[in-house]
């Protein structure tokens, strides 16, 4: 292919400024957090967003037995055509629904990647009975920002400040909305048409909070 | 006219049916596939497609094959667990073949996610004599969907569109077409001798089968079928998602490769593979589950006496279970790399090095949601069993079945024993009781299983005298696979109404004598009901009749009276709750900051007491085994 564009240089120029805006556009998401938190629905507002803008889009999702409460994992790349699972620290950013969940699945993020993390625990049953301990989260952050750029708040706060809980997982996509190549128009308008549409108005506010929370963390 | 969608693979199969004109589409949930048959059904008023679920893969693929030999476009999807049910209709129909066109949707499940096991449908189709397309993405499994309506109808057999779980619950911006009314102009059936299978029409079809597998092969040698993309010395040849993560992990490296990437796997496109060994020096094949592939290019190899050297999982470069990904591709090729001393490595990320810096992780599996009805019966029964263990000195059996209530295994439950395809428990507890005479023998089923595969088991439990205890739990949906209706609740797949097929009903007209129906409400009842049952001598059942949690509100909640808490813990020890939280001495639920805010000798009362978790619907067993009485089930306050 290279040779090809050696041959004009003009186009060669129009490819390299092609090549850097498809460069910038590219961007590797990885999800985590627990069944039952609403990981997929902030994949498909993401996905969508993405579609509307004309980025192209693969995306997996955990579904299925993982969901009753088990540890989940959505991979959301946008601007790529190769398969949906991100490579080992092939990931730009780690959205993590819940504390425990962003350590989990640290492999996927690249060195010096970004993780917005929700401080909320969920906690597992095999510690709620006694037969595990959760760890600090204020320990797991701690480790955490020795490697990794950490956005730490509590999203469940956020989101009850919103009006609901339950739009925890809105909170957390407006969040990364400051970091993904996906105009925020475009993600609002994925929130509204994906949410149910009694709670239009909690979600968009979920989301500019999220929006916010992040960028008055330094 | 196309438009670009963002949907899941298993989205895109449904359009992708839909713009071939499906007249009748059948299924029978089971994850990764379940979503196939969902979205149709979703249209199915819309565009005049009749869908059904039905009661179990075997009757979905019968109910598909009316249809297709009427001469209707006919779809049935199943997981491949499924097809194993569905697989005594299947090898007898490959001989009869179709007149419209019938299409299976089969999802395998390499890891696996959420099956039993982790078998292959190519192999599948190889053995029965479909074919099998294999896509790789969410574009690809909606062109080949299309494609594969076209090939059934074209050769009159049936034809597996096999996905992977990454297919179907992998999703993509998809460019769609557009979906016209299902058309009403079906031929119907028509008598001929060609649709009654009997020893002679089998011998006279026999060779016509094995010529379209000869033809179908050359069919699989030709654009679209397949692609090969570069001009490199190193041959990978790889189907389905397998084939995109080799193309990423030789990014940078691609002058040295030459990728074959088949979507037509069976039959094998021996003309076209043959085209491409001629060009490499040697081979690496890529794909997970069965080695397929690589059997099938290493016969091809012999056949034509050619010198490839081929790598792959039978030589110990690739893992024959669990699922792929780029990176277990790039170890296996640079392992490849090393042996004829190739100069380049591909370039590889190795995990980040800071786990040892982090806490361990306490493991968080699946579990029984809070006020789950299953975790009740559970209990009661494990109650009943020591019951029966201290009055008697006999012990219990548990067998397990498929659905949530596989879920029973965890501890602290520790409530199914065997649990091994769906329907199995009933006949195997009969199987436990043969050989284990002085062990009580129960047999947990969910209502859908119980309809799918668990009524024959009941009545040879009644015909041939088995003394065992049937526990129906019924919650009243198809819950694991995403609350899909069955016999049992009188709806159908579209919302409207039909009879509900009542259990005990069914269990009593099997012959069942000892049959009790109890709601699940309070523990106490249902261990009266378990005891009673597992008493009676000869087989027995109890239907438990609940709620599920996931698709009901509940406007209750539990709440822990601190004066009467003790802090034992019971609760939470026992049940295996996610609404209930035992502070294992760190205080409140880890959560930071507002623990700091706590005076201290609050602290010190709440490190000894449990806690009930916003999750909590009420369902009040923990209330019920509390010792002290100190949980009270309490109205929520809106």
């Amino acid at each position: 292919m290279s040779e090809k564009m050696s041959e004009n240089m003009a186009e060669d120029a129009a490819g390299k400024q092609k090549q850097k805006q498809k460069q910038k556009q590219k961007f590797d998401l990885l999800i985590t957090g627990v069944g039952g938190q609403g990981a997929i629905l902030a994949s498909d507002i993401i996905g969508k967003a993405a579609v509307s803008a004309g980025l192209s889009i693969r995306a997996a999702e955990t579904h299925g037995m993982a969901q009753r409460g088990g540890s989940v994992e959505n991979h959301i790349r946008i601007g790529t055509d190769l398969g949906s699972m991100i490579p080992k620290k092939g990931a730009d950013l780690l959205l993590a629904l819940e504390p425990m969940e962003a350590v989990r699945y640290l492999n996927y993020l690249k060195d010096g990647g970004i993780i917005i993390v929700n401080t909320e625990t969920i906690v597992p049953v095999t510690v709620s009975s006694g037969m595990a301990k959760y760890p600090e989260v204020s320990k797991i952050l701690e480790a955490l920002e020795k490697k990794y750029e950490v956005k730490a708040f509590n999203a469940d706060e956020v989101a009850t400040e919103a009006g609901n809980r339950l739009a925890m997982n809105v909170v957390m996509v407006g969040a990364v909305s400051n970091y993904l190549p996906i105009p925020v128009e475009a993600l609002l308008e994925s929130v509204k048409g994906l949410v149910p549409p009694k709670t239009i108005g909690i979600n968009v506010k979920a989301f500019e909070l999220g929006r916010e929370k992040v960028k008055s963390i330094l | 006219m196309t438009e670009k969608k963002l949907l899941m693979g298993n989205e895109a199969i449904a359009h992708g049916a839909m713009e071939a004109g499906v007249q009748v589409a059948t299924g029978y949930p089971g994850t990764p596939s379940t979503e196939v048959l969902e979205t149709v059904i979703r249209q199915a008023e819309k565009y005049g497609i009749y869908t059904e679920w039905s009661s179990n893969e075997k009757v979905a693929l019968e109910t598909a094959v009316g249809a297709a030999y009427s001469g209707a476009k006919a779809l049935v999807t199943m997981k491949q667990v499924g097809l194993n049910v569905a697989s005594d209709p299947l090898m007898s129909l490959t001989y009869i073949g179709v007149k419209g066109a019938l299409v299976l949707l089969v999802a395998d499940d390499p890891g696996p996610h959420s099956s039993q096991t982790e078998q292959d449908t190519r192999v599948f189709g190889h053995f029965a004599n479909i074919p099998v397309l294999d896509p790789a993405t969410p574009q690809e499994a909606h062109a080949l969907t299309l494609l594969a309506f076209e090939l059934s109808h074209e050769f009159e057999i049936p034809v597996i569109l096999r996905t992977t779980t990454r297919v179907s619950h992998g999703s993509g911006d998809v460019e769609v077409g557009e979906i016209k009314p299902a058309s009403k102009d079906i031929e119907g059936f028509v008598k001929d001798r060609r649709w009654t299978i009997f020893p002679r029409l089998t011998a006279e079809r026999h060779p016509w089968l094995e010529k379209v597998q000869e033809q179908v092969s050359e069919r699989f040698s030709e654009a679209p079928y397949y692609s090969v993309t570069g001009s490199g010395k190193i041959g990978i040849l790889a189907s389905g998602v397998s084939a995109l993560y080799a193309k990423e992990a030789v990014r940078g490296f691609e002058e040295h490769f030459t990728l074959f990437k088949a979507a037509g796997v069976y039959p094998f496109p021996e003309k076209a593979v043959s085209a491409f060994l001629k060009g490499i020096d040697r081979l690496i094949v890529i794909e997970e589950l069965d080695p397929y592939l690589e059997e099938e290019v290493l016969r091809l190899i012999g056949k034509e006496h050619l010198p490839t050297e081929v790598y792959g999982k039978k030589n110990g470069y690739f893992p024959f279970g669990g699922e792929y990904g780029v990176d277990l591709i790039i170890d296996g090729i640079n392992r490849v790399l090393e042996t004829p001393g190739e100069p380049f490595r591909l370039s590889h990320a190795s995990p980040a090095v800071l786990r040892g810096e982090l806490p361990p992780l306490p493991v968080r599996a699946p579990t029984l949601c809070a006020g789950c009805m299953h975790r009740t019966v559970f209990y009661a029964f494990k109650q009943a069993a020591k019951h029966f263990r201290k009055e008697k000195g006999q012990d219990t059996f548990f067998s397990g079945d498929i659905g949530c209530y596989t879920l029973g295994n965890a501890r602290p439950l520790n409530m199914v024993d065997t649990c091994l395809c769906m329907g199995a428990g009933v006949s195997l507890a009969g199987g436990l009781s043969r050989t284990n005479p002085d062990v009580g023998q129960v047999a947990f089923i969910g209502d859908s299983t119980f309809f799918h595969s668990g009524i024959p088991a009941v009545v040879n439990a009644v015909y041939n005298g088995a003394d065992i205890t049937l526990a129906v739990l019924d919650n009243r949906t198809t819950a694991m696979t995403g609350h899909q209706p069955h016999p049992g609740i009188g709806v159908t797949a579209l919302g409207r109404n039909s009879k509900a097929i009542d259990i005990a009903n069914v269990v009593k007209s099997c012959g069942v004598e000892a049959v009790r129906s109890v709601e699940v409400e309070s523990l106490a009842e249902c261990v009266e009901a378990a005891k009673e049952a597992m008493e009676f001598k000869g087989p027995s059942a109890v239907v438990f009749k609940g709620k599920c949690v996931g698709i009901t509100k509940s406007d209750k909640r539990c709440e822990i009276d601190p004066e009467l808490c003790t802090g034992c813990g019971l609760c939470a020890k026992e049940l295996g709750c996610p609404a209930l939280y035992l502070p294992a001495g760190n205080g409140k639920k880890p959560n930071s900051q507002e623990q700091d805010k706590q005076q201290p000798q609050q602290q010190e009362k709440q490190k000894q007491q449990p806690q009930i978790l916003d999750t909590c619907s009420g369902c009040g067993l923990c209330a019920g085994i509390c010792p002290s009485d100190a949980i009270k089930i309490v109205e929520m306050v809106r």
